[in-house]
């Protein structure tokens, strides 16, 4: 699998557009409704993207499909150092087969080893009921906000 | 680096070293390195913070709570006392500021008003020199209970000029 940056020159927009990510349950239908709607104007809002490091990337097979989409940015408020994992959402036909767990190590280990940032936290909202995460995240070292409803922002 | 000063003055020299290297840290930082860029675009002007805020997206708000959050640490030891509380009414040259236990205090508006605008969330430290001498140091709010991982824009921040303007209404309309 190869982690790139996303291209807003290429097909990427139109792939963002068209990315599924939900089985169904509400907290995926919000991450997937952000990852279409909103994620480009998020990466795009400068001087704020600018400043706060933002960056969207998505995750491809060897084939060139699109697996997982991933955005993070730098942690901005109180003392504390190091990126804010914003979305992290594997496509709904590259699940369930040990590709979330491989996607999520490689998003996390490269956003633990090779960004470069102020800091040693990753931390990133993490919903009640979407046990995967708050597991993969203790394991990990990934610190969680845990929120009651997601947001979706547009 | 008026911290250090007060420090050295105490002969509290240990803390005033660190409290030193804490400042530098801050003034190192790369949000610092946004803010100076800024000032230096805009040299002829005089700085307005709001904007030099939105500008650099966000990066002043992000080294008054550097700074704020480093000198927490310190509170203890600079002997000065410390009200934080929100601006709830500007009167000519006095601003009223409110803390969440519903006391009160009266201050001089500083020589640029943004930070005591009303609505913005300060802290203000009082210092006693002797019997006929106080400092005051008016600045940016830091909330040390915040959660850690939030993002700007957060509760604790400079407020938009439109947030500013509801708020000097309904002070007005309290009155």
């Amino acid at each position: 699998m190869i982690l790139r940056p996303y291209d807003r020159t290429g097909e990427d927009l139109e792939r963002l557009a068209e990315f599924t990510c939900s089985t169904g349950l509400p907290f995926e239908d919000a991450v997937g409704d952000w990852i279409r709607h909103a994620a480009v104007g998020w990466v795009d809002d400068a001087p704020r993207s600018t400043f706060q490091r933002r960056a969207l990337a998505l995750v491809e097979d060897n084939e060139g499909g699109l697996v997982a989409v991933a955005a993070w940015q730098d942690i901005v408020r109180v003392d504390v150092e190091g990126i804010w994992l914003e979305a992290l959402a594997v496509a709904a036909d590259h699940q369930h087969s040990g590709t979330g767990q491989r996607v999520y190590y490689l998003i996390v280990d490269r956003l633990i080893d090779d960004i470069d940032r102020v800091g040693n936290r990753v931390a990133g909202p993490m919903q009640l009921a979407n046990k995967w995460s708050h597991t993969a995240g203790e394991r990990h070292r990934v610190s969680s906000h845990r929120v009651p409803r997601f947001d979706v922002r547009r | 680096m008026l911290d250090v000063a007060r420090l050295v003055r105490a002969g509290d020299l240990d803390v005033a070293a660190e409290v030193h290297n804490a400042a530098e840290k801050v003034a190192t930082h790369r949000a610092a390195g946004f803010v100076a860029d800024w000032i230096a675009r805009h040299r002829d002007e005089e700085p307005d913070p709001l904007r030099l805020d939105a500008d650099t997206g966000g990066a002043l708000t992000r080294l008054g709570l550097l700074t704020a959050s480093a000198r927490a640490k310190f509170a203890g030891r600079l002997r000065v006392e410390i009200f934080a509380g929100r601006v709830i009414d500007v009167s000519g040259r006095v601003a009223l500021v409110l803390d969440d236990q519903g006391r009160s205090l009266p201050i001089p508006m500083t020589g640029s008003p943004s930070t005591t605008r009303a609505g913005s969330l300060v802290v203000v430290d009082t210092e006693r020199l002797d019997s006929a001498a106080t400092t005051i140091w008016v600045r940016p709010a830091f909330d040390p209970d915040a959660d850690p991982n939030a993002r700007v824009p957060g509760s604790v921040r400079v407020l938009t000029g439109a947030e500013q303007q509801s708020l000097r209404q309904s002070a007005a309309s309290a009155r």
